[in-house]
């Protein structure tokens, strides 16, 4: 870098940051503009570098970027100050996001599998040409489909891109008219998703990460946001740091990096948090702390199926219990109180061991209505065999309370992927939905997706039933009752539970993984593209246009900066050859089925797209637009008045806006001519400032207590919902006498196949360890390096024991992180799963320790 | 920014800008601390915020610095904003 430049460079390093802290050298540099922020999108500058504006391809933080391009290769990273999300912050992780496209393995080029018999090994892929990759995946798909298309899968991510994901789906209900499809969300936040859907009637959070600068008191429950949402984890230390008295309460089961900044840290015994949230909520009632008038204004009360059992058995879904477990009969407000009795703090004290005080103190800190009180929840609540009842339990506190929906007080369950949200929620890429919460299991909502789509009424009829949900698919998968799967954005053979069992590895099952014809998109080997039979090199990132959409409701369009290497592609370019393909021949409606549902933006005969990537993705945009904006589609706009869906409630903005604004939080308003977005959901107040003014006006009621109306549920009332405390669906035993939870660390991102590839990062967490108790190491004489075996009745794995890592486990509880494929703690994990939104419970496996 | 810490321009640097969030009543000893580190510069003070640079021959030894910075009595946070490395991959 000559001397020139590099005064260039550092005085623009020196504006941005200065930008980001408020400060006021964000003039230095001439690259920036007056807010220290990069110029607009796609911009040029005199040395030969390009800016685009992007989003981290990381966690569900969705921090906003600016890429810097020359010469085809990425040469900075800057944390953009205009996207609303991070206000130009990034954690460490953001130092590698262009290293992450650099790993010397990229996948260049397609790979088939000639012999099966090598699935599970480093070897057995061979090199092949596009048209042979493409021709075998789709011959596989059209024989399963045209046989049995029962037996066939797709499953995607909450990495994939929006636009691709509404492809996918599309493809995959209305092309396939099949709904095995299911997003790896599924393991990760399925059961806020249920719980928002049995609460509110919609899939959405009312607040936003501004929240986090406005609240008083931080409750974090089952949530190690240090490590997993390392931004949002900076701003809660922020506003810490701002006000002396701010106060953070840290729920949890074992101590992390997250409950350094607790001042009071409420450990309890896995499974108990239920008894705990129930026991605040009985305090409130019986010593009149809950807002009545908030109550009366908004809530009604309900309980539900009880005694549920557990999905250890593959039939649990078709048992009595499985079939009626989403069954809930309203009843009053004191039923609830009185179902809530036997919730005493001693009670709680008993199941969790949290002092009964402890308890006390929390509930009177929601009960305190001076100060503003932030929930916020990870994995250690959805990840639950009562996942979806935990979240109702945290709800049913801050109803009683009236904190929801307010600036800084309010219930916020964290997303884990950048686009959960964007792609696998609001697009609808799980086994039961359509795009934007429409359900398949509704008429008048397949109705309105067959207006959208184009399609004869009543052809998705075929489709009333819901698919294969993620655990059910790989169960019937390793039972050889799947014949062709296929998929991306994901890591399933080290992310999925019970790996024993679906890579084949117990006593039983050992044949379905080899039988099941499965193709792998991906962007570097991993252990699933070991067993794959048709690896399809996938353009990564930047390499591509797509959006993503982030935990607080903001859509963020990351623009294309580089060409993907080798002979890599995108994602969006495999669908549409391998649909072209499928689909040759068929009709829907008397036209041709892949121009109908795909030939506003694919040419099939040229083999090509009808325009760039930014015309493609706009295109694709402005059609799943349209389910928020029935006004664009005559029939559309009939079925939604007709049958009340108030679709555009959750109204989007023309694509180019999110470029434009760098990201904006739905739903987006159509003000004069102004798209303004919205940050609070459903509470009253200008529209410019980010309230939802226009959705009160329009379908709630003003003038409720507190400001806010839910008009999105039925009755305009959220449902307070009496989930009792029933125990984990394992609890140790002498075989079995340890408790073992796995999660996420700060360095690598979910199995680490992007992480793992920049060497600084795989130096500075080279190896998952088992994070033990010293008092558990003593007793079975084990010592730090020491090498343990853990055994469930699930599997088993080899790992190395500390007792000084990241988490410190009480006695009887150890932890490791999921991501070393040499470890695959999943092994031994349980795929029991939450009966209502069939996600697993990845944090209480009970296990046996030993040394070896 | 002194000419004389341009001087080594022949040789591959990364050049990375954060934001380090402090204590208050720490942020001038921590801004002491990492003003002393070599290849950093404390730019700017906000209120409990620091305006920093690093300069390293390497992505990497821009991260092992940046890394260091957590273990400095007083500091709560360190925020990247800005890397670039241009050089690094110049001498691929």
């Amino acid at each position: 870098m000559d001397i020139t430049r590099r005064k260039f460079v550092k005085a623009s390093a020196i504006a941005l940051a200065s930008a980001a802290a408020g400060g006021t050298m964000g003039a230095l540099s001439g690259c920036g503009t007056e807010s220290g922020a990069p110029a607009a999108a796609a911009s040029a500058d005199a040395a030969g570098t390009v800016k685009t504006v992007g989003v981290c391809r990381f966690c569900g933080c969705g921090c906003g970027v600016i890429v810097e391009a020359k010469d085809g290769r990425l040469v900075s990273v800057t944390g953009d100050p205009e996207n609303g999300s991070s206000r130009g912050l990034n954690c460490v992780k953001g130092y590698y996001l262009a290293n992450a496209l650099y790993g010397d393995d990229r996948l260049t080029k397609p790979l088939i599998r000639d012999d099966k018999a090598t699935k599970g090994t480093d070897g057995g892929l061979r090199e092949a040409t596009w048209d042979e990759a493409l021709d075998l995946v789709a011959a596989r798909l059209k024989e399963t489909w045209k046989a049995d298309k029962s037996r066939l899968a797709f499953w995607g991510s909450g990495q994939q891109p929006i636009v691709e994901g509404y492809a996918t789906a599309k493809f995959w209900k209305a092309g396939l008219l099949s709904n095995n499809i299911d997003p790896n969300a599924r393991l990760c936040m399925a059961s806020a998703v249920v719980g928002f859907m049995n609460i509110f009637q919609t899939d959405e959070p009312a607040g936003c990460y501004a929240d986090i600068d406005e609240t008083d008191v931080f409750v974090t429950w089952g949530a190690n946001m240090a490590e997993a949402h390392p931004m949002l984890y900076s701003r809660l230390t922020a506003r810490k740091l701002a006000d002396s008295n701010v106060r953070h309460y840290d729920v949890t089961t074992l101590t992390t990096r997250t409950s350094a900044s607790a001042d009071k840290v409420l450990q309890f015994a896995p499974g108990s948090d239920i008894a705990i949230a129930n026991a605040i909520a009985n305090y409130l009632i019986q010593n009149n702390l809950y807002d009545r008038e908030f109550v009366a204004d908004h809530i009604q009360f309900k309980q539900g199926a009880e005694n549920i059992g557990n999905a250890f058995e593959d039939g649990y879904d078709a048992s009595e219990a499985g079939k009626t477990v989403d069954s809930v009969e309203n009843i009053t407000f004191e039923q609830f109180a009185a179902r809530l009795a036997p919730y005493t703090l001693e009670y709680a004290e008993e199941v969790s061991g949290v002092p009964a005080a402890d308890i006390q103190e929390l509930a009177e800190v929601f009960a305190d209505k001076s100060r503003k009180v932030l929930s916020l929840w990870t994995m250690g609540v959805n990840q639950h065999n009562r996942g979806t009842w935990m979240n109702h339990c945290i709800y049913n506190i801050h109803f009683l309370t009236g904190r929801y929906a307010l600036p800084g007080d309010g219930a916020f369950s964290l997303t884990g992927q950048p686009s959960a949200c964007g792609t696998a929620r609001e697009v609808g890429t799980f086994s039961h939905r359509l795009p934007a919460d429409l359900l398949v299991a509704k008429a008048p909502h397949r109705r309105y997706s067959e207006a959208i789509w184009n399609l004869p009424e009543g052809y998705l009829d075929a489709i009333e039933k819901p698919g294969m949900h993620t655990v059910k698919m790989f169960r019937e998968l390793s039972k050889g009752n799947v014949d062709f799967l296929w998929t991306a954005h994901n890591n399933w053979a080290v992310s999925m539970p019970n790996l024993t069992r679906f890579l084949g590895r117990g006593d039983s099952d050992k044949q379905g993984i080899f039988d099941c014809f499965i193709c792998v998109s991906e962007v570097y080997p991993t252990l699933s593209t070991q067993y794959a039979d048709v690896v399809l090199p996938a353009a990564m990132w930047v390499e591509r246009e797509g959006a993503f959409g982030n935990g607080e409701r903001r859509t963020a369009v990351f623009e294309k900066a580089i060409d993907p290497p080798g002979e890599a592609q995108w994602d969006l370019w495999m669908l549409m050859e391998i649909a072209k393909r499928v689909l040759e021949g068929e009709t829907i409606g008397g036209q041709d089925a892949f121009d109908l549902l795909f030939g506003a933006v694919y040419d099939k005969q040229a083999g090509q797209f009808k325009g760039s990537q930014r015309e493609v993705c706009r295109t694709l945009w402005e059609e799943y637009r349209t389910f928020s904006n029935p006004q664009l589609n005559e029939k559309a706009a009939a079925i939604n008045a007709a049958e009340k869906l108030k679709m555009e409630a959750k109204q989007l903005a023309p694509y180019d806006l999110y470029i434009e604004n760098h990201g904006l939080t739905w739903p987006v308003r159509e003000v004069n001519g102004q798209w303004l977005p919205t940050l609070w959901r459903f509470c009253d107040g200008p529209q410019e400032d980010g309230f939802d003014q226009l959705g009160v006006q329009q379908y709630g009621e003003q003038d409720l207590a507190a400001g806010v109306s839910f008009y999105k549920s039925a009755d305009r009332k959220p449902s307070a919902v009496f989930r009792p405390y029933e125990p984990p669906a394992e609890v140790p035993s002498q075989e079995y006498p340890f408790w073992f939870c796995t999660g996420r660390l700060l360095e690598h991102w979910h199995t680490g196949s992007m992480t793992r590839r920049v060497p600084e990062l795989h130096r500075a967490l080279p190896s998952a360890l088992l994070d033990m108790n010293p008092a558990d190491c003593e007793r079975l004489g084990l010592k730090d390096g020491d090498r343990a075996r853990v055994t469930s009745r699930y599997g088993s794995f080899e790992i190395t024991v500390s007792t000084a890592g990241r988490t410190v486990p009480p006695e009887g509880m150890a932890f490791a992180p999921f991501f070393a494929d040499e470890t695959l703690v999943n092994l031994a994990v349980q795929d029991v799963y939450c009966p209502l939104s069939k996600e697993p419970d990845f944090k209480k496996t009970c296990v046996a320790i030993e040394k070896i | 920014m002194s000419d004389e810490n341009l001087s080594m321009n022949d040789e591959p640097v990364v050049i990375s800008s954060l934001v380090v969030e402090t204590v208050s009543g720490k942020t001038a000893a921590v801004a002491a601390d990492l003003a002393a580190r070599e290849g950093v510069e404390v730019h700017e003070t906000q209120g409990h915020k620091l305006v920093v640079t690093i300069e390293a021959a390497t992505t990497g030894a821009s991260h092992a610095v940046a890394s260091g910075f957590a273990a400095v009595p007083g500091v709560t946070g360190v925020n990247l904003v800005y890397c670039n490395f241009e050089d690094e991959f110049a001498g691929r």
